[in-house]
């Protein structure tokens, strides 16, 4: 009902504008449109209309526009609904006087999400006590999410001070519905469960920004505070009970952190956060042909559940030069610095129930292991440095040459890949023959020291000989020494990138054109440990158009894509 | 192993004003992407040992690519006129479809189909 | 939350309209006050545009503390248009038409100077010699982009808009957002023309807030980089990973040790009563050698130890 009424109260507004605008304003210009929409499904719709409404059956929907121009007063409305709640947006720009400038924007739309049955998880090797296996708890559930998002922009310029300007903005994000979690149980067997996760996430997000702006310079400072939430917070859960699985036996609980005896714990969890922004920025011409400009900005992210934080600066010099002939010259510097609090993430060590184990926690079983807690350094802390340049040089007859190099150095504090070092070079050629025939060029190589990777990827040697020596219970490699013999490094990042585009235009006469352009990308490294990885990428695509009068217009085209990536696919030998 | 990929993107959009108060026009794109891993050959003189028990065959690794490949074809297409039969007053209608042919179901069976016919009644002041 | 916007809006729009409504109409438009005598004199000629510009473009709108010392209307872009008007001869003026792009942006650049404008000739388009009436109409429309911006953009970037059509995808092709929801045209940022001052990840996380973190338990790449595992363009997989699952995830890891396992080929009743052990000598490729994140499913990070002590916690399973 509720729904009838947002949509009958649009009728009538819209129903009221052409009147009401017939009335004494300067300009008004408009569009009015009401209609149905007939839907016919068949089968599966998430993907076919994976973002839009679709019900069976028929439902009215309506637009409207409207542009008034009264004085000093200039308004622009639109507003449409699809006759279902989950798909509405709405627009009204106002602008008084320029001196306020606003805009109202609400938009809504619906997000289907796959349903995974967990149909391929299903099998035993022992019949009877080894399963790997799942239960689609929901198994009717249809997963969904319905994005809002409201935004207000608002700037203030003062006749009075035309230099300075203020800008208040204010953004509400929302999601609502379910998607499916999935949550994996150890250790009588590996057991999966698909279960619904109410998502009702919100975030608001408040900027303020004062701006100077003079002839030869300016600046600004922008506050920026974001806050997110999850009223659902997570979920509560029952793990299965961790025995044995073929003795039934409380023989693994020094193995698992938790199960079915710690009674519900929480699964799914999505922390609230809020984010800080301060942003200094400043321009400078110095004269008609040479600007610098620079910026400084700080931020603080907080993960409020965890209290977890991390701290960044990063500063921006640009320097931009025209000398003359249309030849430009840009030069970029960017430090930055990532700061993601250390912490030491206490875990329990609890022991073994029963079995030759029983009274004795993991560490105490196997004292190379050293106990579960451990220091949790981020892979986000780090000192990024660039630099970047470009030349851009005009060619006799309408043609054009661009130079860019771009240096990044990506200092790592804690991550085992360390430092990253980019170089890239591209060049582009371009030339436009009076619109008849225009095209580019374009080369890009880029060289990349010690790209990012998981350098304990995968193992390489032989850790214990067959067969498994010793008596019961566990005696042979466990997962921890698994993981700690890990020294082949694997990645999908390059070490050297070549990646050649072309792309050409030609218009023979005024009103038809073609257009062909074609991408060439390889990727490789082959400065991996053990193996290389490889990427090749070939892209073609030719669009056409004609227009043989004024009242046809034809376009077609079509793009495609080959590529092939190679990676070393590894298999551990091993019994778990 | 390798993962191979065959994209194809095709569309053709035609707009036609046969009188100076109808418009007519159509809307067709044509996708097919096929994508999916494999190349996994286990030579088993380089596997130092297999866990004892018959538990383990490696060679099963060859199939792994065929759980995950994707073969999807999507259709969609929108074909309408609008024709302003008075002075400000224009019909508007148009025939959308949306056919998703899910050929290689990764998980489950993605295919159908969404058909939507489209009618109403403009006014432009 | 509806409720309210059900009758705000709506109320709001008959506000405004009555407020519209209350002024004089006896006045001159408002535009066309704003216009010199000579601009005035421009419609002889050009009637057409002239009308189309008084009527319905933001330039025309303009107050005169937003021009400065220049002139309105025709001439604040054209320049002085007395000599034309008195030769008829379109040399005697600046046309944009006519003009190198440098100088046609370098008139647009006269007032559009402040904020990302300060940033154009940092970014990709200025720097391949692109015009801004290569995308902006400035006598028709509005006054700002020719056209749908998937349209307009995709003329140059087929190759994206192409990949606006895979099975994955942000609904761009939907009309829910744009391009300029992540990039920014007019200036050069950070990163490419992204609009973000920060890193990559931090436009993402401005939608994607849910996993913003910082986690206890992280997964390196994505404190990385977002696009090491996904595309946002557009992809074949579910929810723009750049390759499905396993293979993404191989590239980085080694399979699960119980991949190779033989399942067992007898149909039968499982834990829960309802599994068959439906696959065979397959079933266990098949569960562990299909999606990755069916187990480990909080691959974005979480605050919650897995239940494995030998991984520390760190899992990503809960």
């Amino acid at each position: 009902m509720k729904n009838h009424r947002t949509f009958i109260a649009l009728i009538v507004t819209a129903l009221a504008i052409p009147v009401l605008a017939q009335g004494g304003a300067t300009r008004t210009e408009g569009k009015f449109l009401i209609g149905v929409t007939g839907d016919d499904l068949d089968r599966y719709i998430g993907r076919a209309a994976e973002y839009e409404i679709a019900d069976q059956g028929v439902r009215p929907w309506i637009k409207a526009y409207l542009e008034l121009q009264q004085r000093d007063l200039y308004l622009e409305m639109a507003a449409a609904h699809s006759g279902n709640p989950d798909d509405q947006f709405y627009r009204v720009r106002l602008n008084a006087a320029r001196v306020w400038d606003s805009q109202f924007t609400y938009r809504r739309f619906l997000h289907r999400l796959d349903h995974d049955p967990l149909e391929n998880i299903d099998t035993t090797q022992v019949a009877g006590h080894l399963y790997t296996y799942a239960d689609d708890l929901a198994p009717a559930h249809d997963y969904r999410i319905t994005y809002s998002e409201i935004a207000f922009l608002n700037e203030f310029r003062i006749p009075q001070a035309e230099w300075l300007s203020l800008r208040f903005d204010y953004n509400r994000q929302q999601r609502e519905g379910a998607h499916q979690s999935t949550q994996l149980n150890h250790c009588s067997s590996c057991h999966v469960t698909g279960q619904v996760r109410p998502v009702d996430e919100a975030q608001d997000d408040f900027k303020f920004r004062v701006a100077v702006d003079t002839a030869r310079a300016g600046g600004s400072y922008t506050f920026q505070y974001r806050r997110f939430s999850d009223a659902t917070g997570s979920l509560p859960y029952l793990f299965d009970e961790a025995v044995h699985p073929g003795t039934r036996m409380d023989v693994f609980t020094n193995r698992i952190l938790y199960d079915r005896t710690n009674g519900e714990l929480p699964i799914s969890q999505v922390p609230d956060t809020n984010k800080m922004l301060h942003a200094l920025k400043a321009y400078y011409h110095i004269d008609d042909r040479n600007t610098v400009t620079g910026a400084f900005l700080y931020s603080e992210v907080e993960n409020e559940t965890s209290d977890l934080k991390i701290l960044s600066r990063n500063y921006t010099g640009r320097y931009t030069g025209s000398f003359g002939h249309g030849i430009t010259l840009n030069a970029r510097f960017r430090y930055s610095n990532i700061d993601n609090a250390t912490t030491y993430v206490e875990l329990p060590d609890p022991v073994a129930n029963a079995g030759p184990q029983a009274g004795r926690t993991y560490a105490e079983a196997y004292p190379s292991f050293g106990g579960a807690s451990f220091t949790r350094f981020s892979a986000m802390s780090r000192e990024d440095t660039e630099f970047d340049a470009d030349l851009s040089v005009p060619l006799p007859g309408r043609n054009r040459f661009v130079a860019e190099y771009d240096f990044e150095d990506t200092a790592r504090d804690y991550f085992e890949t360390g430092t990253t070092r980019e170089h890239r070079l591209t060049f582009t050629f371009r030339t436009d023959q009076r619109r008849e025939l225009a095209g580019w060029v374009r080369y890009q190589a880029a060289f990349i020291d010690n790209p990012f990777a998981n350098q304990q990827a995968a193992v390489e040697e032989v850790l214990q000989p067959f067969s498994t020596p010793g008596a019961v219970p566990f005696p042979g490699v466990q997962y921890f020494q698994l993981y700690a013999s890990r020294q082949a490094t694997l990645t999908n990042q390059p070490a050297m990138v070549h990646d050649l585009k072309v792309s050409g235009t030609w218009k023979p006469v005024q009103n038809a054109g073609l257009n062909v352009a074609y991408n060439l990308k390889h990727s490789t490294n082959d400065e991996l440990n053990f193996s290389d990885w490889s990427q090749t990428v070939h892209a073609i695509g030719a669009d056409a158009w004609y227009t043989p009068d004024e009242r046809v217009t034809l376009n077609a085209g079509v793009h495609y894509t080959d590529y092939e990536t190679e990676s070393l696919f590894v298999q551990p030998v091993w019994n778990g | 192993m390798d993962y191979r990929g065959h994209d194809t993107h095709a569309f053709f959009t035609a707009n036609f004003i046969p009188r100076d108060r109808l418009r007519i026009y159509a809307e067709f794109a044509f996708n097919q992407v096929d994508e999916g891993l494999d190349g996994i050959s286990i030579n088993m003189a380089q596997v130092p040992g297999v866990p004892p028990g018959n538990l383990f065959d490696y060679h099963l690794d060859e199939t792994l690519g065929a759980y995950s490949n994707l073969d999807v074809r999507h259709i969609t297409g929108k074909y309408g006129f609008s024709y302003e039969f008075a002075n400000g007053i224009t019909l508007t209608s148009y025939l959308k479809h949306d056919d998703y042919n899910d050929n290689s179901p990764y998980l489950f069976d993605a295919t159908g189909t969404v058909v939507s016919v489209v009618a109403g009644l403009g006014y432009t002041f | 939350m509806k409720r309210c916007l059900a009758f705000l809006l709506p109320a709001s729009i008959v506000l405004l309209m009555g407020f519209g409504l209350a002024a004089d109409a006896a006045k001159p438009a408002p535009a066309e006050a704003l216009l010199s005598e000579t601009s005035r004199q421009c419609a002889g000629c050009h009637e057409e545009l002239y009308n189309h510009f008084v009527s319905a473009n933001a330039h025309a709108r303009l107050k005169s503390f937003e021009l400065g010392a220049g002139p309105g209307g025709c001439e604040a872009c054209h320049g002085n248009a007395q000599k034309h008007l008195d030769s008829g001869e379109k040399t005697d003026i600046f046309s944009f038409g006519a003009a190198e792009e440098a100088k046609t942006n370098g008139m647009c650049m006269t007032c559009h100077k402040t904020g990302e404008f300060s940033r154009w000739a940092h970014g990709a388009h200025a720097r391949n010699g692109l015009a801004c009436t290569e995308c902006h109409t400035i006598h028709k429309g509005k006054g700002r982009t020719a056209g749908n911006q998937t349209v307009l953009c995709g003329r140059c970037h087929a190759d994206i808009k192409a990949k606006m059509n895979y099975p994955s995808h942000h609904p761009v092709r939907e009309g829910k957002m744009g391009c300029t929801s992540c990039h920014t045209p007019h200036a050069g940022t950070a990163i490419g023309s992204l609009r973000t001052a920060e890193r990559k990840n931090d436009l993402c996380l401005k939608c994607h807030s849910r996993y913003q973190g910082p986690f206890v338990f992280e997964h390196a790449p994505v404190a990385e980089d977002c696009t090491i595992c996904h595309a946002p363009h557009g992809t074949a997989a579910n929810n723009l990973l750049a390759q499905n699952e396993p293979f993404l995830c191989l590239q980085c890891h080694s399979a699960h040790f119980h991949t190779a396992r033989i399942g067992d080929s007898t149909p039968h009743s499982g834990p829960s009563g309802d599994a068959s052990n439906r696959w065979g000598a397959t079933g266990w490729i098949r569960a562990y050698g299909t999606k990755c994140t069916q187990c480990h499913s909080r691959v974005h990070g979480s605050d919650l130890p897995s239940q494995g002590i030998s991984g520390r916690g760190g899992n990503l399973s809960r």
